[in-house]
């Protein structure tokens, strides 16, 4: 019999694969030259795809998305059903491994890996790690969930990948200015850019390595995710089993086994919370012993896998759920212990006007960092370049990953929502163009004692000339000259003037984030006095 | 004298004496039909252009590659006025092809997203239709470096290098006030051909927008005053900063171009330094009773 179901789960990858490059290399490709119509589907399928990753669900829990917890529901109701055919075909990390499989076994044409790798030592790695992940399930444990989440890692990792963020990180320079000011090279800061590149690269390369000697080495020993499923599918209603009848414990089918050590052919055993479903053992049975059948038939011919304990690597279901609950502890006390802390942080870093202004609609520090996984997604989308990734800048280990604004890199235009459209865990909130245009996320401070007009006594008004809202207003120096007058209530922290500033090394007008995002009121406008002529041609 | 000095003398003479030849009759020209500058008011966009294209003696464009660098800075709606009109553009490319041009091609380095700006103004679509090529104002890597010994401050600069590749150039800006340098019209339109615009602004404003008109000086600017930004500028925030002046500016010289502009605005003459800098560099003429100037007033 032809693998049926091995074809339908390669292509399935195959295209699930190609959509989450797509999501993440979108708007280089597409941008400049499509029409609105295709950018907008392309935008809902590349978001859809990107929505259905396990971690992106729970995280829309957080804010309150319908979807999350239909997904979540639906991820774990497939695994309760069919065992984890999410690491199968959903999960990008998982179909990584698999093709740098492919390419040991086709290129390199080395067969078989080593034995399954597995002690309780990487075990008790695996239940800490799990515990950092559910954590996240009640507050925001950023880093842990940006360093673990394998979509999260994979996003990052083809945002490293991506030739205009690497030309970017290398020299400062973009290959595409969409922002028409462009970078400013000479005070843009690309130290802190290297370090995630470096922790983005060196996190992918240790998989890359791990999976040459054992096939999914990171799903069964790191991810969080494929612990929870694992756990869902110990007893899949359909799942692969082996007939012990038929088996005649010749090994062959251990050949390409995705799971490494979910066969155990000394018991006839298949361990489906260890099997990610890659399907390759059906047809390399000779004697048709591996078959898909109902849990029910299974218990008929079979005892349970589980049932033999401790030799199997997943965790049993008292591990699981301790782990689980302590996560859940410690996540609820350290968020309880952290509040106070956070928000003193906050204060501190927006009184010394240093606080990162946060991308739109994220509202505050702590509901941001309870929604973002870090898969910067948003960062690949942002057409100005000026969403960046942080490492310290909210100060504190735990914020790391999470995107910010630098306005030495670009600006953030009161029109652009596409940083919004692109989040996939609503991260940051939806806002209306109307509230967009109003929408506080910086406030700004201008040094007259470095602005080019004061100290060259040269006219300037670039930043005036930025201004959206008024904010800044030219007025009168002498000699014919403008000086800008700043008023932060009408700031509503774009960032546009401290781009477009050309004093060097520091600009004279500096945004920097605020505690809160929120709505303000729009300046007046003051009465019209028109130009009047009174002869027709007044030359 | 030897045969070889001989003939480089003649060839030396031949070339000075045909470019004398085509100086005179330029002035002869000049002086008989073309006046200097075309202002044309109160008619539909169309009209006024029409009217003032024949008054400046059409587009002498035959065979060639064109360029029309319209202001197209900001991601504004057309009634905002804060880029050119996209009808005059759409006009304009329209008349370029009819006067038998090999191609039209448009571009801008724009303020804000090249993408939003391009499409908002209207001009995108507009030169699409009529026939035009729009292309890329914001790559870097379609940038020049040049440099100008003539210049004071702007000693080398990158240019979009269509700017080069063009046979004649037509500035098509759109009359603004502007927060910092006062005005923007004809010459203050040319920082959409150069990359990096910080330099400008760091190193004298005025000065370096007269420099930049060293570098490539347009053949012919054509300037749209029918909706004029009169404060808030360059960028403007609402329709209330707009007022409908119905004028369009046809001119070979770019300094009385941007005086005449500055009247329109009713601007304080010594605040816009970059006109006399222009002057002084030899760029054009802003004492206007030496330009003659075309006054046609239609009737809408």
């Amino acid at each position: 019999m032809a693998n049926k179901f091995k074809a339908l789960r390669i292509a399935l990858s195959f295209v699930v694969m190609v959509l989450i490059i797509g999501a993440f290399g979108f708007y280089n490709v597409f941008l400049k030259n499509s029409s609105d119509e295709t950018l907008n589907s392309l935008h809902k399928l590349f978001l859809s795809i990107t929505r259905m990753q396990f971690t992106v669900t729970l995280a829309s829990l957080h804010s309150g998305m319908i979807y999350g917890l239909f997904g979540t529901l639906l991820i774990l109701v497939l695994t309760l059903l069919f065992g984890r055919v999410y690491c199968a075909v959903m999960c990008p990390m998982g179909i990584f491994q698999d093709f740098v499989a492919f390419v040991r076994t086709k290129v390199l044409r080395r067969k078989k890996t080593v034995e399954a790798v597995q002690s309780s030592k990487l075990k008790f790695v695996r239940i800490v790690l799990f515990i950092l992940y559910s954590a996240f399930l009640v507050t925001g444990l950023t880093v842990s969930v940006s360093l673990l989440d394998p979509y999260a890692i994979f996003g990052r990792f083809l945002n490293v990948l991506n030739p205009n963020y690497y030309n970017y990180y290398a020299t400062g320079q973009v290959e595409y200015d969409a922002s028409g000011a462009g970078v400013n090279i000479q005070s843009f800061d690309t130290s802190k850019l290297y370090a995630i590149t470096v922790i983005t690269v060196v996190v992918m390369l240790l998989i890359t390595i791990a999976s040459l000697i054992s096939r999914r080495f990171f799903c069964h020993n790191i991810c969080p995710v494929g612990t929870i499923l694992g756990f869902f599918a110990k007893k899949p209603i359909f799942g692969l089993y082996i007939d012990s009848e038929k088996c005649r414990q010749c090994g062959k089918c251990t050949i390409n086994c995705a799971g490494d050590n979910c066969l155990d052919i000394e018991h006839k055993k298949l361990d489906n919370s260890t099997c990610v479903m890659c399907m390759n053992c059906l047809d390399l049975c000779s004697f048709n012993a591996i078959k898909i059948n109902s849990f029910k038939q299974q218990t008929k011919e079979n005892q349970r896998v589980t049932d033999i304990g401790e030799k199997y690597h997943d965790l049993s279901r008292r591990q699981f759920l301790s782990a689980l609950s302590c996560g859940i502890v410690a996540g609820t006390t350290s968020s309880l212990l952290a509040k106070n802390n956070d928000k003193k942080r906050v204060e501190q870093l927006v009184e010394k006007d240093i606080m990162p202004v946060m991308p739109p609609g994220s509202m505050n520090l702590e509901e941001f960092k309870s929604k973002c996984i870090g898969c910067h997604k948003c960062v690949r989308a942002c057409p100005s370049n000026v969403l960046q990734v942080s490492t310290f800048n909210y100060g504190g280990f735990s914020n790391m990953f999470l995107p910010y604004l630098d306005f030495d890199a670009g600006m953030c235009n009161d029109f652009c929502f596409e940083c919004i459209k692109a989040c996939p865990t609503g991260a940051l909130k939806i806002l209306r163009e109307e509230q967009r245009k109003l929408w506080k996320i910086g406030k700004v401070e201008y040094m007259q004692n470095i602005c080019v007009v004061e100290t060259n006594r040269e006219a300037c008004g670039a930043c005036g000339e930025h201004c959206p809202t008024g904010a800044i207003q030219m007025e009168d120096f002498g000699d014919g000259l403008t000086i800008p007058v700043v008023d932060d209530t009408y700031c509503i922290g774009c960032g546009s003037c401290q781009n477009i500033c050309p004093v060097l090394p520091m600009k004279a007008i500096l945004v920097t984030g605020v505690a809160e995002q929120k709505l303000i009121k729009a300046k007046p406008e003051s009465e019209i006095e028109k130009v009047v002529h009174e002869e027709e041609f007044p030359f | 004298m030897e045969r070889r000095d001989f003939l480089k003398l003649s060839a030396t003479a031949s070339i000075f004496g045909s470019l004398a030849w085509d100086a005179v009759a330029e002035t002869v020209t000049k002086k008989s039909s073309t006046p200097d500058l075309v202002a044309v008011r109160n008619g539909s966009i169309k009209s006024m252009f029409e009217a003032g294209l024949k008054e400046i003696g059409g587009l002498p464009v035959k065979g060639k590659k064109v360029l029309v660098k319209p202001n197209i800075g900001w991601n504004k709606k057309p009634e905002l006025a804060a880029n050119t009109n996209p009808e005059l553009v759409a006009l304009i490319v329209e008349a370029v092809l009819k006067a038998g041009a090999k191609e039209v091609v448009v571009f801008d380095h724009t303020c804000q997203q090249a993408r939003a700006c391009y499409k908002n103004s209207g001009i995108k679509e507009a030169v699409e239709k009529a026939g035009g090529k729009i292309i890329d104002g914001n790559d870097k890597r379609n940038y020049i470096e040049k440099t100008n010994k003539k210049a004071v401050t702007l000693k080398s600069a990158k240019f979009h290098k269509y700017v080069y590749e063009c046979d004649y150039f037509i500035n098509v800006p759109v009359l603004k006030n502007h927060g910092g340098a006062t005005l923007t019209c004809a010459m203050k339109n040319l920082m959409g051909i150069v990359l990096d615009r910080r330099y400008f602004h760091r190193n004298g404003l005025h000065q370096c927008i007269a420099d930049s008109v060293l570098y490539r000086k347009p053949d012919l600017n054509i300037v749209d005053a029918y909706r004029v930004m009169f404060r808030n500028g360059p960028a403007g925030r609402s329709v209330k900063d707009v007022q409908k002046m119905k004028f369009q500016l046809f001119s070979k010289d770019i300094v009385a171009v941007d005086v005449v502009a500055a009247k329109l605005l009713k601007l304080d003459m010594k605040k816009i330094e970059h006109i006399p800098k222009a002057v002084a560099l030899g760029l054009g003429n802003d004492d206007l009773k030496k330009v003659k100037i075309k006054k046609i007033s239609l009737k809408a």
